[in-house]
Order: structure tokens, then C-alpha cells, then sequence
């Protein structure tokens, strides 16, 4: 079997390995060139490991060597092993391809409705519609395909007669994986943090109140989900555009110390 | 920013004596007549923009001075059409029969059938007309959408009058009416704030641009406003305790202006 041959045996071998992982990538929203630049790390760093093994006789592998077995360039190699394993910037998608879409579908007025909120849109029937702004706004993919990403993301819901409504006005995998356990866990501080600080600070209070809670017919909770996102989405969108002013006033004057303030709503069911 | 309110109370109680004694000041005469005539060119300006020509609003303003046009609700039978599908949307926003399984107002068949359905609304608020017509009306009025061939989708709970202008005049002459009846309550009251009807504006000079975006920014603030007021309104008219009292129509209305 000549050298080729065997590499295309040991790549086939290998694609049983690595497809399940591909499919954790794609279920991640983590793209090919992602992955790639990502296994490119990987790889240069373990080069590295496995040449310093004692039965490579090699206590720290020079940038050069590293190159020569991975075949990637010394630069890189340098900049790669001087941080942990990572996707490197250039290549960490700045935004999914989806987002122009979704902003797309909350800021153009063909698709929003008199009160400014995004439209329910027919899949293809009639416009404006969901095909009339995959295509406007991602013409490269079949709107089937890109409807089909966003249903699996969980960024739109399939209404009964073939209807699409949107859920998210940015691009965010649903579901358990970093991202959103990053986000569960700064949520969590921001909310003891603020408790902490009114036990301890009772006289410079941070507001934090809450309407007494209702019972209600379980048949009727999809409604009231529904009008407490529209209120407090409302309400959210008011105090940004008026801490906004606030905020540029503050980058003016240029002070010394800053703090960041924020504002969370949050919905509790029991 | 200015903001006004639109009763203060040295002002009312003043005008309340000025307009019971003939013998008033002169120069709250002359003021008043000069406002009367600018509220006039105010109305006839708008008009002309409508077609009337000036021997014709001449003509009409005479017949309006000796009419009781106080009373004349011309305006309201005009838009007699609009607010009965107002009060269609209304019932399928608010009554819980009509939503579907997301909370939102449900998609309804046209046909008559099981449960609830848009035929069954047409019915009740356009007895007299055909469901397809009340449909075809609905879609003209960006009301509604069809979906399918029997089916139809809330679009918006407001009815819009899009490029038809007698509706739209019909409709500024109430919101001039509803605007006075409000100036005319608040001037007879003594103390401003707890008593009046709250009348509040606020305005700056913007550019084009920044007017665009407040207009953004403000349009589902002002929707969400609405909204709430209309499910206040509606659920409390509904109550068994206020059926058999005298009711009279009451509610808010705002709109974002530019001079």
C-alpha cells in the first residue's frame, strides 16, 4: 500500500471518529472554519506534548519543530502555543449568517406589524413572507435551509398553516451548552450581587422589587408569557433608550471611575 | 423639552368667570376672538387641503354657525364601518376563545364550522353583510390577512384608513371633538392635577432623521400604551356588576405629531 493509499484508509478510519463531534459542532452553531482553526490548535499543542515525551528525547520542542511536524508555519505555531487551545479571532464567526435575517425581521417595515413588532409570516404563501426575506436578506441559501437552522436553534416557532413566527432578534443556540451556562451563571450574579448589596448597603439601595404574584388558569399561561414579553420588552427597550442619553453624556465627560449598570426582568412560575 | 399640561389653575377659573359675565375685561375678549379665529383658519386650512375652496368653506362655516353642529355626528356614522370592525378585532384580540395555543389571537376559519371561527365574528358585529365582504374589508383596512384559502390571520388590532381621505377626515374631526370635550372638562376644574383629565404633551425641534427614529422608538411604546388601556376598558365594560349601569365611551388616544 503506497503512502497515499494509507492516508486515505487512516482519514476514512478517522472520520468515524471525528463525524460525532461534527455533529456536537454543528448542534454548538460552531462552523467549519471555527472548527477548523480550533482543531489546528489542538494540534499544534499536542505536537508539542508528544515530541516533549521522554521517548522523544526532546525536553521543549523548539517553534520550528513543532512546524515541521504539524505543517503549520512557525509564526503560527508561536502565536498558537503562546495561549491555551482556542478558535483564533480572525477565524470566530463575528455574528451568525442568520442575524442579518432576524434583525432584518424586526427593523425593516414590510415585516413588522403597526405596533412596530416583528410579523407571523406564511412560509411562502403569500407576501410578505418568510421566502421574501430569506431571500432579500440571505440570498446565497435556500430560505427551506435557512428556516429549517433557525427552527432547530430555536430562534422561530412553526405556527399551525404553515406560519413562522420569530422568537429572537439575535443569533443563540437553545439549549445546555456554554454559552448559554456562561449566561445562566453572570444572570445568577447579577441577581445576588444586587441582594447582597441591599443586605449590606440598605442605604444606597439597588432597585429590586416585585409584583405580588397570581394564579392563573394553566390554559392561560401562554397568553400571560406572552403579554409580560411584550410589556417588559417594551419597558427594557425605553430605560436602554434613556440610559442611552445618559450613557453618552458620561463617555463626554470622561471621570475618573465608572460602573456598569443594568436592568433585568425576569418571569417566575411555580 | 417642553411639556404642558393642558389646564392651569388661575387659567380655568379666570375663563370660567370671563365666560359667565358679558362684562368681561376687553382685552380677554379681543384675545379670545383672536384665538377663536385662529382655532377657524386652524379647521380651514386642513380642509382646503381636502378640496373645499374658500366660498365653500365660507358657505359651510355660515350653515355650521347657525346649525347645531355640536350635535351633528355625521363624523361617526362615517365611521360607523371601521369601529364595528374595531370591535371585531377587539373581541378576537381580547376574548381568550379566540387564541391559540401560543396566547396570540388564533388563526380562524371563514367558514362556519366547530368552535370559534371568523364567520362567527363577522356575524355578530356585520349582521347584515357577507363574511367574504367583511374578509375583503378587514384586508383593505390592514386589519387582517388571508391565509389559505379559507382561512384568515390578525395583522394588526388597528384599523388603518391607508390613502382614503374622507374616513381620515371623519376621523380627525372625532379626535378635534374628543380633544375639546377633554379642554372643556379640565378648564371647569379647580385643582389641576387630581381632578383634571391628564393632558400631556411633550415637543422639541428634531431633524427629519431624529424624527424617523423617535417615531421607531416610540411607535410600540405608544402601541403597548394602548393596548393596555383597551384591555383595562374592555374587561372592565364586561364585568356583571357594571352591565346595567349608564355607560358613556372613554379612553385615550395619542398620536406623535410634527408641526
Amino acid at each position: 500500500m503506497g503512502e497515499g493509499a494509507g492516508k486515505a484508509v487512516l482519514a476514512r478510519a478517522a472520520m468515524a471518529a471525528v463525524e460525532p463531534l461534527v455533529e456536537l459542532f454543528l448542534e454548538l452553531g460552531v462552523t467549519s472554519p471555527e472548527a477548523e482553526s480550533l482543531l489546528r490548535s489542538v494540534f499544534v499543542h499536542k505536537a508539542r506534548e508528544w515530541l516533549a515525551k521522554p521517548s522523544t528525547a526532546e525536553d521543549s520542542p523548539s517553534d520550528v519543530r513543532v512546524s515541521l511536524v504539524t505543517g503549520v508555519h512557525r509564526n503560527f505555531v508561536r502565536s498558537i502555543l503562546a495561549e491555551p487551545p482556542r478558535i483564533a479571532a480572525a477565524r470566530a464567526q463575528k455574528g451568525h449568517r442568520a442575524s442579518r435575517l432576524l434583525e432584518a425581521w424586526h427593523s425593516d417595515p414590510k415585516y413588522l406589524d403597526s405596533s412596530g413588532k416583528p410579523r407571523d409570516l406564511s412560509e411562502r404563501e403569500q407576501e410578505p413572507s418568510f421566502q421574501s426575506l430569506a431571500s432579500t436578506y440571505l440570498p446565497a441559501a435556500a430560505p427551506s435551509m435557512v428556516l429549517e437552522e433557525l427552527r432547530r436553534a430555536g430562534l422561530v416557532q412553526m405556527l399551525s398553516e404553515h406560519r413562522v413566527r420569530v422568537r429572537n432578534r439575535t443569533f443563540r443556540m437553545h439549549g445546555v451548552n456554554a454559552s448559554n451556562i456562561s449566561e445562566l451563571g453572570n444572570r445568577a450574579r447579577e441577581l445576588l450581587e444586587t441582594l447582597t448589596h441591599n443586605l449590606r448597603q440598605p442605604e444606597a439601595r439597588l432597585f429590586c422589587e416585585a409584583m405580588p404574584s397570581i394564579e392563573v388558569d394553566v390554559a392561560r399561561v401562554p397568553f400571560v408569557r406572552d403579554l409580560i414579553a411584550r410589556r417588559a420588552g417594551n419597558f427594557l427597550a425605553a430605560m436602554e433608550q434613556e440610559l442611552a442619553v445618559e450613557a453618552s453624556g458620561s463617555r463626554r465627560r470622561k471621570s475618573g471611575e465608572r460602573v456598569r449598570v443594568g436592568l433585568t426582568t425576569i418571569e417566575t412560575e411555580r | 423639552m417642553a411639556k404642558t399640561t393642558g389646564s392651569t389653575k388661575g387659567q380655568a377659573k379666570q375663563r370660567r368667570v370671563s365666560a359667565a359675565q358679558p362684562s368681561a375685561d376687553s382685552d380677554d375678549e379681543l384675545l379670545r376672538d383672536t384665538l377663536a379665529r385662529e382655532l377657524i383658519g386652524v379647521c380651514m386650512a386642513t380642509l382646503r387641503t381636502y378640496g373645499l375652496d374658500n366660498d365653500r368653506l365660507a358657505k359651510l362655516a355660515v350653515g355650521a354657525a347657525t346649525g347645531n353642529s355640536g350635535q351633528i355626528r355625521s363624523a361617526t356614522e362615517v365611521l360607523a364601518e371601521a369601529q364595528r370592525l374595531a370591535d371585531t378585532t377587539n373581541k378576537w384580540v381580547e376574548d381568550p376563545a379566540y387564541r391559540d395555543v401560543t396566547g396570540r389571537p388564533a388563526v380562524l376559519s371563514v367558514r362556519d364550522g366547530e368552535g370559534c371561527s371568523f364567520a362567527t365574528l363577522a356575524r355578530e358585529f356585520f349582521p347584515e353583510r357577507a363574511v367574504a365582504d367583511v374578509v375583503t374589508l378587514g384586508c383593505k383596512a390592514n386589519v387582517l390577512e388571508r391565509v389559505g384559502p379559507d382561512k384568515v390571520a390578525l395583522l394588526n388590532s388597528t384599523v388603518l384608513f391607508i390613502g382614503n381621505s374622507l374616513p381620515i377626515l371623519a376621523y380627525s374631526i372625532r379626535t378635534v371633538r374628543r380633544f375639546l370635550c377633554t379642554a372643556e372638562f379640565n378648564r371647569r376644574v379647580n385643582s389641576a392635577v387630581p381632578e383634571g383629565w391628564p393632558d400631556r404633551t411633550s415637543f422639541v425641534d428634531v431633524s427629519e432623521d431624529d424624527f424617523r427614529e423617535f417615531i421607531r422608538v416610540f411607535r410600540p411604546q405608544i402601541s403597548g400604551l394602548i393596548e393596555m388601556s383597551n384591555r383595562w376598558l374592555f374587561q372592565r365594560s364586561r364585568l356583571s356588576r357594571n352591565r346595567l349601569k349608564k355607560k358613556k365611551v372613554a379612553g385615550i388616544q395619542v398620536f406623535v405629531f410634527r408641526e
